[in-house]
């Protein structure tokens, strides 16, 4: 059993084998092997609030059903019911998925990443610029002239049948 | 819907700041991740977002771009486009595909000075996959510099003209190679299969190469896929596993001008030198696992002499075949060479009316005397079988010789129109009655 605190001090007690689907996570208690029980106590300081219960329900998830079988040999059903669960797990809103990404780039898991990016990915397609914006609440600080002219002009080929 | 709830959430926060703006804090590695997940002329739009997207989409690593995407209006635009990408493209390069719009006959584009550059950024980006398709009708020539990729992985060409030098220094790192509807002549084949000892995977569909023979040396070669109207073919490929093959139905010819005449009425009439297809092919492939041979293979295969059984193929596990029922000794000589068979595709050609009576009850002799297809489990018969003449004997020594068969399937008609006809409940009355050396064994329709 290893001991995750995150940044606002809570602690989140999950089983080695379990956490071990984070890279980093892995490398660290990798390192530490063989010495005393505080070096099993590892900080995730750069994770927000909510984040870690949803990394952990994602990890348990999946480690019931590693990943060699998830590509090999996992039934047809089996396949279908994990993807259902993943499109529900990843249903959230921006804000959340991209603290996803976030953690998921620094503890290093592979699948949870690429997961995360396809959702967002989905929710960016099919929208026009002005729709990503206000999504994302990107505010635009370009001037007058660049967004009317000069973006515009560079890719013409792309604004063309902006809603077809 | 979405769109509504997003533009009043944003009313609610008039005024952000920094720390809202969620997607543009996300490192630049995922951000182009995430572009590099949308079909990329939405990826492009994003230079709008704000400046810190503007130029984001130029690291996309994977560049895919279609001509006939809604928006370019000439072919100069597309290629003015495709310039003005590569040279600001910032890093490294895995895949660059582009596709031309098919065009008429008469409509050649000339691009070859302009390929010629690109394939020069290509490979000063050390790209990986390189895939050119100049559309229907228009070939375009690839220009020599493609030989001088040396980190090249897989190469994919479409509609194409190829030239392989005499001294070609080769693809070292090429594993996959796919040269579909490509103007190449056998030789060049040869020796471009010849340079790349690294080859994994090799498709190669053409009509070009007018009835010449056509050669595929590799050692490494795994899976091969060949559809060409080649007048012998031989193959020295020891490690092969898959081998799917087709001959061009039609003959092709070419006029002075390069330009296909197509001649319907002209079938392929196998000018083969040899009298032992069949055993010279198949005697090359230890290792194949997976064959899938169309009619007119079989009928390649069929040339001469076919001996009642090959050299026992242990790693043959499946297999597609399409045949006639006068080609029945190819079939027969396969399967009882092919003793560890567990799944059998089995096409009927579409058949004259006439067949030499005896082709009729061909099966209820073949194999009766030893047992072969111990390992077959399941068989699907194509949805034109019911015409087949021999189909009630093969299926009747399919059922007497493969002890734990568990299905025999027939895929259903396309159309109700079959279902009633004579043909069709003749066969499957004729069919259920037959005597099954299995216990497990089922017949049944099933869905192609």
């Amino acid at each position: 059993m290893i001991t995750l605190i995150s940044s606002d001090k809570r602690k989140f007690h999950v089983l080695e084998e379990v956490a071990n689907q984070s890279l980093t996570i892995r490398d660290v208690i990798e390192d530490r092997r063989g010495r005393r029980r505080a070096d099993r106590i590892i900080l995730v300081t750069n994770i927000n609030s909510k984040i870690p219960e949803k990394v952990i329900v994602y990890w348990l998830r999946h480690f019931l059903m590693p990943e060699e079988i998830a590509h090999a040999s996992m039934s047809h059903k089996k396949a279908e019911k994990l993807k259902k669960w993943e499109a529900k797990f990843f249903d959230t809103d921006i804000d959340t998925l991209n603290d996803l990404i976030l953690a998921a780039d620094s503890l290093d898991i592979p699948s949870l990443f690429d997961g995360a990016c396809e959702k967002v990915s989905d929710i960016l397609k099919n929208r026009s610029a002005e729709e990503v914006g206000e999504i994302s609440k990107i505010e635009n600080e370009f001037t007058h002239e660049e967004e009317e002219e000069e973006i515009p002009s560079e890719n013409a080929w792309v604004w063309r049948n902006e809603f077809a | 819907m979405q769109t509504m709830e997003a533009s009043q959430s944003q009313k609610l926060k008039q005024a952000p700041d920094a720390g809202l703006d969620f997607l543009s804090n996300l490192p630049e590695l995922v951000k182009v991740k995430i572009l590099a997940l949308l079909p990329f002329k939405e990826a492009v739009r994003t230079s709008r977002l704000s400046k810190c997207w503007r130029h984001t989409w130029f690291a996309i690593p994977s560049l895919v771009i279609y001509e006939d995407e809604i928006g370019f209006q000439t072919l100069f635009e597309f290629i003015a486009f495709v310039y003005r990408l590569l040279s600001s493209h910032a890093n490294s390069m895995t895949k660059l595909k582009l596709v031309f719009r098919h065009r008429y006959n008469y409509e050649k584009p000339d691009i070859k000075e302009d390929l010629d550059k690109w394939i020069n950024t290509f490979l000063e980006k050390h790209g990986l996959e390189l895939d050119l398709d100049s559309g229907y009708y228009s070939t375009i020539e690839i220009p020599d510099c493609l030989f001088s990729l040396p980190d090249l992985e897989v190469l994919k060409l479409k509609c194409c003209k190829l030239n392989v030098p005499k001294h070609v220094d080769g693809f070292k790192m090429v594993h996959s190679l796919k040269l579909d509807t490509v103007k190449i002549t056998g030789i060049e084949i040869e020796r471009l299969v010849l340079s790349c000892p690294l080859l994994k995977y090799f498709l190669i569909r053409t009509d070009y190469l007018g009835l010449n023979d056509l050669a595929i040396r590799s050692r490494s070669l795994l899976e091969l896929d060949i559809d060409a109207d080649f007048k012998d073919l031989y193959l020295e490929t020891p490690k092969l596993v898959t081998l799917s093959a087709k001959v061009i139905s039609t003959f092709v010819e070419y006029d002075i001008y390069d330009e296909p005449v197509y001649d319907d009425n002209e079938e392929y009439d196998f000018p083969s030198k040899y009298e032992n297809n069949i055993s010279r092919l198949m005697c090359c492939l230890p290792q194949v696992e997976y064959l899938d041979i169309c009619y007119n293979f079989v009928r390649y295969l069929d040339g001469g002499v076919v001996p009642a059984r090959l050299p026992v193929s242990l790693n043959l596990t499946k297999m597609t075949i399409e045949f006639a029922t006068e080609y029945s000794d190819v079939a027969r000589c396969l399967l009882q060479s092919a003793p560890r068979l567990c799944y059998l595709y089995a096409k009927f050609h579409s058949e004259e009316i006439q067949v030499y009576p005896p082709w009729l009850r061909f099966w209820d002799d073949a194999g009766a005397t030893d047992c072969q297809l111990d390992r077959l489990k399941t068989v699907i018969l194509g949805n034109e079988c019911y015409y087949a003449k021999c189909i009630v004997s093969f299926v009747k020594y399919i059922l007497k010789s493969a002890p734990i068969l568990e299905m025999v399937g027939f895929e259903e008609p396309e159309d109700t129109w079959s279902c009633e006809s004579r043909p069709f409940k003749e066969t499957m009355k004729e069919v259920l009655k037959l005597p099954r050396l299995s216990n497990k064994a089922v017949i049944k329709m099933i869905r192609s």
